[in-house]
């Protein structure tokens, strides 16, 4: 049999199935002993020659086997695999058995006994027991629940403990009740063991019992005789149940629960219904609440009953059988009042203190939330007129229709129009917001926000308030200006000294540390000067106070400011604080080159916008003498009607003559406002502002201001017709002035324009001389002959007017950095312009008069091009009113985004999913709708921006490709996550498209050619002996220093010390050992 | 460790976290080989950082007949050029611990970009197959070392 098992073995071993045998483990083996670093050279190679992969390359594999090969040829394998192991454990079995052995033999009479008992393990041995047990209590009967004690007697002799063990009498299914109960007593006297037995609730057989406490005893064990405990039942649930039934308002659904959670809890107001079946007939039930006994009606087994829950506390359920035997320790039930919380209402808009703006509305947004829903929603407000018209507020309230009573959370938008108010300047609203929960069982619950105020702002006031404002923004600039001229003083000074000393000491780095510190606030400073403007413009927005093409200035304005610094100043301020840290001179002389450059920018730039603000400052004058003047005329308009209306009944005329005063102290404010406005424009059109200082003087000016003092004076004398003669007259008077204001007022802003259009017109002047020069050398060249002595005069005049062309080139190249009117076509014109001139040139030298007659054709064709593009653009730029052709472009596109950022909103809403279906399907109609609007408008756009010739517009075509398919996806009634991501797209790429319209040209991308061959690194002769390994020299010293038994503290610092040294190049170490 | 052979490559800034530079070192020590090509503009930053995993270690120049250069595909020049940028010559350093190669650095060259596909460079053909072979020579070189 062995020899087969060791013939099939061998023969495993050689087909390589035996695991410990098989090649790949022996040359893992092998190579974990012979190249213990990487163990798996060896079975590399054996994969690799064993592998027939068609991809694989022979060679490569070869080469490896054979470097491997080579390797092993040098080791002894003997070596490896010489292993004495085994030898000694053999031995050691053997040297066990021996003594075994012997053993056996020394105690031959006891282990013969043994072994008789070994070889007949079927046979009983019965042996004697130490002492007998008795159980004193016998058989006993109890009710179920009810404790009980055992007493058990032992004699002769006592054991130490004695084990009781208790055997249900009938089987359950349950596992529970089918356990044996074990309980254990010492003894209390004389051989006595008493024990306590705990609830019982079926009938149990008990025996006590002794085991014996080792194996070699020669008894098992000793027990009492079998006894019985008989347990009389309980009535028990069989089935119980709990119902709360929260009140009406609340909406929520009944909720029953077994009754094996022990707590209930509800809303105030809840019913709670019980019901039960029992396994007994009962003779009654009834609830305990808080005490308090509530009869339940029973039926057979069944008995079921309510109560209300208005506090917290607790309830038992008690039965009583036929028999007037009671359920057992009835479970108490904890009530947990659920509390109707008050309402919430945060409110989101307005602020607390509102400046009603021309359209008198107020944007009201609020969030509302309540647990169990709504009863109204109010809002209150109080109408305060000012002291001085000892008026009594007048106190109203409305119901808010757009609360949905049900719904718990809500976010209430709305506008509150506030025109029907008849407010006046001074009035103010002083108004709250009233929530009311439906909790009918405490009492709705209220509650009220805090009151906010919307005020009138009078038109003089606002004027007033932006221009303190705008008279800090000056001041903000000019301390920028002051302040980053300091800082760049003090970095060039810095840039300087580091120039003459490659090294920076202490003074010098903790002063380049303040100004970069200075530098920063600087930037934090920019952008709130930003910010003022922005805000100086929605002011002016709000209240209408500036005309639409000052508003949309202002705003270009404050973008402009934002985007003043340059892109990499932060990345630069970085930069040096890194330099500045590694004390790396040589980024560090860089990077402060570089910052002060852009400091210098940054003034430059700070400086061009003080101008141009001071230049809408002077603009803004014009717009609010407009915006008054109008608003004068409109007063006197509605006080003339009244006067006209009126029946010479004398009541009024008093009030009459008071407001003709107003109007009057009003036009003499407007007038002086004329004058302050006539010295504020003069910086920039003497024209404008003489005709303003004129106008103000004007016998015009004169003739109003004694109408309506005519009209106060008739009537005082309560004349009528004297009154209303003169306030005609007034209202024709102001027309006319209103109407010379407006003149002047066009005639200022068209000045930029006319400025433009003068470079345009002395470009297109010189373009169209430029090409009559042509057409006159083109016709003198035509009349020469090939061999005629002029034709190297030709040639330097075509030079010559090249030269003019290349001069203007550049001229138009500097206009283009303040106007895209200069189109594409143009630019396109001049370069063949330019091209055929060189073309001409050279067939003039080659005396080729046909060719060269051609060339100066095309020359002419080019230049009248070019013309003909000027002269278009002009017109345009007439048309348009504006001087900068990208201004439509930008107006439209932040149209558009703003209708995508609305209709991206939307799509927010939708994806929340908590809109119902229908109201869903409503809003993607609308959404698709719109989108399909913001599609055609781009669609227009293209076209318009194609058919101008204006480039760099950002990814249009794609914004339209997006479009195309959010369309799709509402069309096919479905918004998801892809969707979302789309319409974001779309609005991103539209901001992105305004940015490419306003930056121009493109940045520099990292560029990289295949080598040419010619690059050799001429290497080392060889590898240095040290292989690149510093002298750990610090490392050593530290060890020295930590075994000098230094004190911890000191320990650490030592550390720390060395530890920078380490980050030291080897070379600054070496010096620093030679000073030491 | 899983990897024996590690590959780094990109242009730029590079910076380990104090993790990354601890889990580098100890692959790197227990037998790990990191083979890193400059792509361009990644020498100040990856210097740095190998600077802080072995802080007592410098990168030394390979001399042309380094085996790396001969250990299957004979490179008589040394490291070949793939990509010019700034027209300097390629360079092969290397960071040894004891006689092992821990660290191939290879600058100037742009080896990586010689491997891609002939579409995304238009690197003629003899160039794209010396930095495939290099590529061979640095694998076979680091596994037989």
């Amino acid at each position: 049999m062995i020899s087969i098992l060791t013939f099939i073995y061998f023969s495993q071993a050689k087909k390589n199935q035996i695991h410990r045998h098989k090649v790949e483990n022996i040359a893992d083996l092998l190579g974990d002993r012979v190249f213990p670093e990487k163990s798996d050279l060896i079975l590399n190679a054996l994969q690799l020659e064993g592998g027939t992969g068609k991809n694989e390359s022979t060679e490569l594999a070869n080469s490896y086997i054979q470097d491997i090969h080579n390797k092993l040829i040098s080791v002894d394998l003997d070596d490896c695999f010489n292993d004495p192991k085994p030898y000694q454990l053999k031995s050691i079995l053997l040297a066990i058995w021996i003594g075994i052995t012997c053993m056996f033999f020394f105690k031959y009479d006891s282990s013969a006994d043994a072994f008789f008992r070994l070889v007949n393990p079927e046979r009983i041995f019965l042996a004697p027991k130490p002492f007998t047990l008795l159980s004193m209590s016998g058989d006993i009967h109890i009710i179920g629940g009810e404790k009980t004690d055992i007493y058990v007697q032992a004699y002769p002799s006592a054991p130490d403990t004695l084990l009781l063990e208790l055997t249900p009498s009938q089987v359950s299914t349950q596992k529970r009740d089918s356990l044996v109960l074990s309980f254990t007593s010492t003894s209390i006297e004389d051989g006595v063991f008493h024990f306590k037995l705990p609830e019982l609730y079926q009938d149990y057989s008990y025996q006590a019992i002794v085991n014996a406490k080792h194996f070699w005893e020669a008894w098992e064990s000793v027990t009492t005789d079998a006894d019985m405990i008989y347990v009389t039942d309980r009535p028990a649930f069989e089935s119980f149940s709990l119902t709360t039934i929260p009140p009406s308002y609340s909406k929520l659904e009944r909720d029953t629960q077994e009754g094996n959670v022990a707590m209930i809890e509800g809303l105030k107001g809840s019913t709670v219904q019980v019901d039960l079946t029992s396994n007994r007939m009962l003779k009654n039930s009834y609830i305990s609440l808080n005490e308090k006994r509530s009869e339940m009606s029973s039926n057979y087994n069944m008995a079921s009953g309510y109560f209300k829950l208005m506090e917290e506390g607790e309830f038992t359920v008690n039965i009583v059988d036929k028999r007037g035997i009671t359920n057992k320790d009835p479970v108490p039930y904890k009530i947990n009042i659920i509390p109707d919380h008050d309402p919430s209402i945060s409110v989101i808009q307005p602020p607390p203190i509102t400046e009603l703006g021309n359209d008198q509305t107020i944007p009201i947004y609020l969030e509302i939330d309540d647990d169990y829903g709504f009863t109204d929603l109010q809002l209150a407000y109080e109408i305060q007129r000012p002291v001085y018209l000892q008026t009594d507020p007048y106190v109203a309230m409305f119901n808010m229709n757009e609360l949905h009573p049900d719904s718990l959370h809500q976010k209430i938008k709305m506008y509150w129009d506030l025109t029907d108010m008849m407010l006046m300047p001074d009035d103010e609203v002083h108004f709250h917001f009233e929530l009311t929960d439906n909790d009918d069982v405490s009492g709705p619950k209220k509650t009220i926000s805090n009151t906010f105020i919307a005020k009138v702002p009078s038109l003089a006031d606002l004027y007033e308030s932006v221009e303190n404002s705008e008279e800090n923004i000056i001041d903000d600039i000019v301390n920028e200006l002051n302040e980053i001229e300091d800082i760049k003083d003090q970095l060039e000074k810095t840039e300087l000294k580091m120039l003459k000393s490659k090294e920076i000491d202490w003074d010098e780095k903790q002063s380049l540390k303040n100004s970069l510190d200075q530098s920063k606030k600087e930037i934090e400073n920019l952008e709130k000067i930003a910010e003022a403007i922005e805000s100086i413009t929605e002011q002016a927005e709000k209240h209408k106070l500036f005309s639409p093409s000052l508003l949309e200035k202002f705003k270009e304005l404050s973008e402009l400011v934002s985007e003043i610094m340059p892109e990499e100043m932060m990345k630069n301020i970085k930069d040096l604080e890194l330099a500045l840290e590694n004390m790396d001179i040589e980024s560090l002389q860089d990077a402060l080159n570089e910052l002060t450059e852009n400091m210098a920018k940054i003034e430059e730039e700070l400086d061009r916008y003080l101008e141009i603000f001071k230049r809408f400052q002077a603009e803004q004058k014009l717009d609010e003498i407009q915006n008054r003047m109008q608003k004068l005329n409109e007063q006197q308009n509605a006080l003339n009607n009244e006067i006209n209306n009126n029946d010479n009944n004398t009541s009024p005329m008093e009030r009459f003559a008071q407001e003709e005063q107003r109007n009057l102290d009003e036009y003499e404010n407007i007038l002086s406002l004329t004058e302050d406005a006539s010295e504020l424009i003069e910086a920039f059109d003497e024209n404008s502002a003489q005709e303003l200082s004129d106008l103000s003087q004007s016998d015009l000016s004169e003739e109003i201001q004694s109408n309506l003092e005519a009209t106060i004076q008739g009537l005082s004398n309560q004349n009528n017709q004297e009154a209303m003669d003169q306030s005609d007259q007034a209202m024709e008077n102001m027309q006319m002035m209103m109407q010379q204001m407006m003149d002047i007022q066009q005639g200022f802003n068209q000045k930029s324009i006319s400025e433009m259009m003068e470079k345009f017109q002395d470009l297109l002047q010189n373009m169209l001389y430029l090409s009559s020069q042509e057409e006159q050398l083109r016709n003198d060249v035509r009349q020469a002959s090939r061999n005629s002595p002029r034709l190297r005069e030709f040639a330097q005049r075509q030079q010559l007017l090249q030269d003019q062309l290349r001069s203007m080139t550049e001229k138009m190249l500097e206009l283009s950095n303040e106007t895209f009117a200069l189109t594409p076509d143009i630019g396109k014109g001049v370069g063949k312009a330019n091209a055929s001139m060189e073309e001409a040139k050279s067939n003039l030298t080659d005396r080729n008069l046909s060719k060269a007659g051609k060339s100066h054709d095309l020359a002419m064709e080019g230049l009248n091009e070019a013309a003909l593009g000027l002269f278009n653009s002009m017109q345009s730029m007439q048309e348009s009113g504006s001087a900068s052709g990208f201004q439509q472009f930008l107006q439209m596109m932040q149209q558009m985004s703003g209708q995508q950022q609305g209709l991206n909103q939307q799509g927010m809403q939708l994806s929340l999913g908590q809109m119902a279906a229908a109201a869903q399907q409503q809003m993607m109609q609308q959404m698709l709708d719109e989108q399909k609007g913001i599609r055609k408008s781009l669609e227009q756009l293209i076209k318009e921006m194609r058919h101008s010739g204006q480039k760099n517009m950002g990814d249009l075509s794609g914004m339209a490709n997006d479009m195309d398919d959010v369309i799709k996806d509402l069309q096919k009634k479905r918004y998801n996550r892809k969707t979302k991501d789309r319409q974001q797209r779309i609005l991103s790429r539209m901001l992105d498209s305004q940015t490419s319209m306003t930056q121009r040209g493109q940045k520099d991308e990292r560029k990289s050619s295949s080598a040419m061959g010619n690059l050799v690194f001429q290497g080392p002769g060889g590898l240095p002996e040290d292989l690149g390994q510093r002298e750990n020299i610090t490392l050593q010293a530290l060890n020295k220093a930590m075994k000098a038994g230094y004190s911890k503290d000191n320990q650490i610092m030592i550390k720390r010390y060395f530890n920078s040294l380490s980050q030291m190049p080897s070379n600054k170490i070496k010096e620093k050992n030679e000073e030491n | 460790h899983q990897y024996p052979f590690l590959y780094l490559t990109g242009h730029g800034n590079i910076r380990l976290t104090d993790n990354e530079v601890i889990s580098l070192r100890s692959i790197l020590t227990n037998n790990g080989f990191l083979h890193a090509d400059d792509n361009y503009g990644m020498d100040a930053s990856f210097r740095r950082e190998l600077k802080r995993v072995f802080p007592n270690k410098e990168l030394v120049p390979l001399p042309n007949d380094h085996p790396i250069f001969h250990s299957f595909y004979s490179f008589p020049n040394g490291l070949p050029k793939v990509h010019e940028h700034d027209g300097k010559p390629p360079q092969a350093l290397a960071l040894f611990d004891n006689n092992r190669m821990m660290v191939l650095y290879t600058y100037e060259s742009d080896l990586g970009d010689g491997w891609e596909d002939a579409s995304v460079h238009q690197d003629p053909w003899p160039i794209r197959e010396a930095a495939l072979q290099m590529g061979v020579n640095i694998i076979y070189y680091s596994l037989t070392q």
